[in-house]
């Protein structure tokens, strides 16, 4: 019997040995050769719960007169399709983003062409491009404050794809062997009519950016600039720069000339005040010897709002409804749009992500949590998340959204107190 | 006693003499090594596939290009979720592109795009000579066995030892340690191939390590083309274009 067990452990053991021996790995790149055309994107499908704050600021003015549900379930599914044609020296590319989404109170389906360029490169180092393109400036995770040519990024989600403006650009590149290695000039023209670019900001104007990016003693240098024009004058500067091995420390300042604030009273009084400022952010990426990435970032907007300016906007709001004064909800509800209620409209903000790959051994399993934290009035949110990749060409996404501060706080005054989303990703 | 002083100080002068040579023998191995693996510029395509503790695989395409002796960048053709992201080195420093963030971002060398064994440096890797300092040499029969020490701090690996096939000098086997002595990885390297164009070298690398404990990764090697690139092209803004190379 012993016998038999000992060559039935033999034969195991050869089997299991010659499954190694041929084990054997190919690679047949001729599948990956080059195409004039290229098309790829993904499937988005997502179920996402929302608990409302029925006392909260954004839903009195959302809900005027009207109770505002416990909670909403929405159904939301994206189609991100991008792609290219090459030809010669030109190139065209697009990123087409269309999405529907249903919850008790909406059913919407909306479609856009986040991008559309015509690429011209006459020589290396040298590309022209016209159409419509997401053009990204500055260093900042979570914010950029010298993003001045593009619309505003999600802190909560910095890696989506956003919609760019119609822009006539070029990119003219040159590299050098002394401290200077890179230098880079993007000019770029933005027109604003009412049929172009209409939301960018005054119309019947030819706006004029440019972006000079240094590569100087390993540090990336970008100085950036917005003539007066459908925005204000703005200019300013950013910088990345890695320390060693793990660690990488960031920045930006931007200086704007004519920023208008709006200002509401305890009594729901709006006034306005108009002003230079200047807004800057200093961030760092660390990487611990755990395969755990620190994302920490400080931002500070001096036009922003401080802790008592956001209450008082909060007590008017909560004063106009406790009286049913609609009149004054609508005027509180079109101010907040733009200003007290928008993504992170406060005076300064901290940021911090930490994210580590597949620990205890959970393989393919990414778990992260991501605070902002609002320094003025000590609200915040607080998301934790995991993520799931072992599928192939598919992610699973869970995420909470926790927020949390006192009463007439930023993140307490928002619509909803918790939320919590399922989302499945099919890249093709 | 002045006999001792003389015969000691002739000791010390031959053991430094003798220690000079190795270290100059040893880096023109190391230099014959670096373009044995690869032209000083050229393009290649490489698999990656990491394969977990389970035995479920990933795998990753790239197409990845080189110039001189500190400017590498490299694109990712599959999967689906990573076609277009490219990563770019340019001596100590190193980005990330993301179609959908849409600008590059500073990643650092210990970081991994692709996940399990191999980080950024193992992608984006230079020539050995250009990171490292031949400290000792070992002539064996069949093979050299050289100690190599990381010329700064911001090199990922403080110190390789580095088997090497005499015949072919190519690195058959190295080993990374941390700065503490610990050893981080071990790079096997195998399957001879004539690539043409004069260039014969291993086509396949495995590695794994103690702090990988059920991981493995591969990375196979294919057309390693010499090829002329000019600068501009290993820039932060040509990143997004370099699938137009191919």
């Amino acid at each position: 019997m012993r016998i038999a067990q000992h060559v039935f452990m033999l034969i195991l053991f050869l089997l299991s040995g010659y499954s190694l021996a041929v084990e054997d790995f190919s690679f047949d790149v001729s599948s990956y050769q080059k195409k004039n055309y290229r098309l790829g994107g993904y499937i988005d499908y997502s179920l996402n719960y929302q608990k409302l704050n029925q006392d909260a600021a954004a839903n009195a003015l959302f809900f005027i007169n009207k109770t505002p549900p416990d909670s909403l379930t929405q159904n939301t599914g994206i189609i991100e399709l991008n792609g290219d044609y090459k030809w010669d020296k030109w190139q065209a590319r697009f990123n087409f983003h269309s999405e529907v989404y249903d919850n008790e109170l909406v059913s919407v389906q909306q479609s856009n062409l986040y991008e559309a360029v015509a690429t011209y490169q006459p020589a290396t180092g040298i590309t022209l491009e016209a159409g419509k393109k997401a053009i990204k400036w500055g260093k900042g995770y979570a914010w950029n404050p010298v993003g001045f040519v593009e619309r505003p990024k999600d802190p909560g989600e910095p890696e989506l794809s956003r919609e760019g403006y119609a822009v006539v650009t070029a990119d003219i590149i040159k590299s050098y062997s002394g401290e200077i290695k890179t230098l880079a000039f993007t000019p770029v023209l933005l027109p604003v009519t009412d049929k172009i670019n209409e939301d960018f900001g005054q119309v019947e104007h030819n706006n004029v950016a440019a972006k000079l990016y240094l590569l100087y003693k390993d540090t990336d240098i970008d100085v950036v600039y917005l003539n007066q024009g459908s925005r204000s004058l703005r200019y300013g500067f950013d910088f990345s720069k890695n320390i060693n091995t793990q660690f990488e420390v960031h920045g930006e300042w931007a200086y704007f000339d004519e920023v208008t604030r709006q200002l509401v009273s305890d009594s729901g009084a709006v006034s306005s005040q108009t002003g230079s400022t200047t807004r800057w952010l200093l961030g760092l990426r660390y990487l611990t010897d755990n395969d755990t990435t620190i994302i920490a970032e400080y931002y500070r907007n001096n036009s922003g709002y401080s802790a008592a300016e956001m209450k008082s906007f909060f007590t008017a709001v909560d004063s106009a409804n406790t009286s049913n004064n609609t009149a004054l909800l609508t005027t509180l509800s079109s101010v907040g749009e733009k200003s007290f209620l928008t993504r992170n409209p406060g005076e300064e903000y901290l940021y911090l992500r930490l994210s580590t790959k597949e620990p205890f051994d959970w393989v393919y399993f990414v778990p992260a949590l991501t605070t902002i934290y609002n320094l003025g009035d000590n609200s915040y949110s607080l998301s934790p998340e995991i993520i799931y990749t072992g599928i192939q060409n598919l992610e699973l996404r869970f995420k909470a959204t926790l927020l949390y501060g006192d009463n007439n706080s930023e993140f307490l005054e928002k619509r909803n107190d918790q939320r919590y989303e399922f989302r499945l990703r099919y890249f093709f | 006693m002045r006999i001792k002083i003389v015969l000691s100080i002739f000791y010390l002068v031959t053991a430094f003499l003798t220690s000079a040579a190795f270290a100059e023998d040893g880096t023109a191995i190391l230099k014959k090594v670096d373009r044995n693996l690869q032209p000083e510029s050229y393009e290649m395509y490489r698999k990656l596939i990491n394969i977990e503790p389970d035995g479920d695989r990933k795998e990753f395409v790239l197409y990845s290009i080189k110039k001189g002796r500190d400017k590498m960048v490299a694109l990712f053709l599959d999967p689906p979720s990573e076609k277009g992201r490219s990563s770019l080195r340019d001596g100590d420093n190193m980005w990330l592109y993301i179609p959908n963030v849409g600008k590059p971002l500073r990643i650092t060398s210990l970081q991994s795009v692709v996940g399990g064994v191999f980080n950024n440096s193992d992608i984006l890797r230079l020539d050995y000579n250009q990171e490292y300092n031949v400290t000792g040499m070992k002539n064996e029969k069949d093979k050299y066995i050289l100690e190599l020490k990381a010329k700064t701090n911001s090199v990922a690996y403080d110190r390789l030892k580095m088997w090497v096939d005499k015949k072919n000098l190519v690195p058959t086997i190295i080993e990374a340690y941390a700065a503490s002595g610990l050893l981080i990885k071990t790079l096997h390297y195998s399957k001879i191939k004539d690539f043409g164009n004069g260039i014969i070298r291993p086509a396949m690398l495995q590695t794994d390590g103690p702090l990988y404990e059920g991981y493995q990764s591969i990375m196979l090697f294919s057309n390693i083309k010499k090829r002329k690139f000019a600068d501009e092209v290993f820039t932060l803004n040509y990143m997004s274009q370099i699938e137009s190379l191919r």
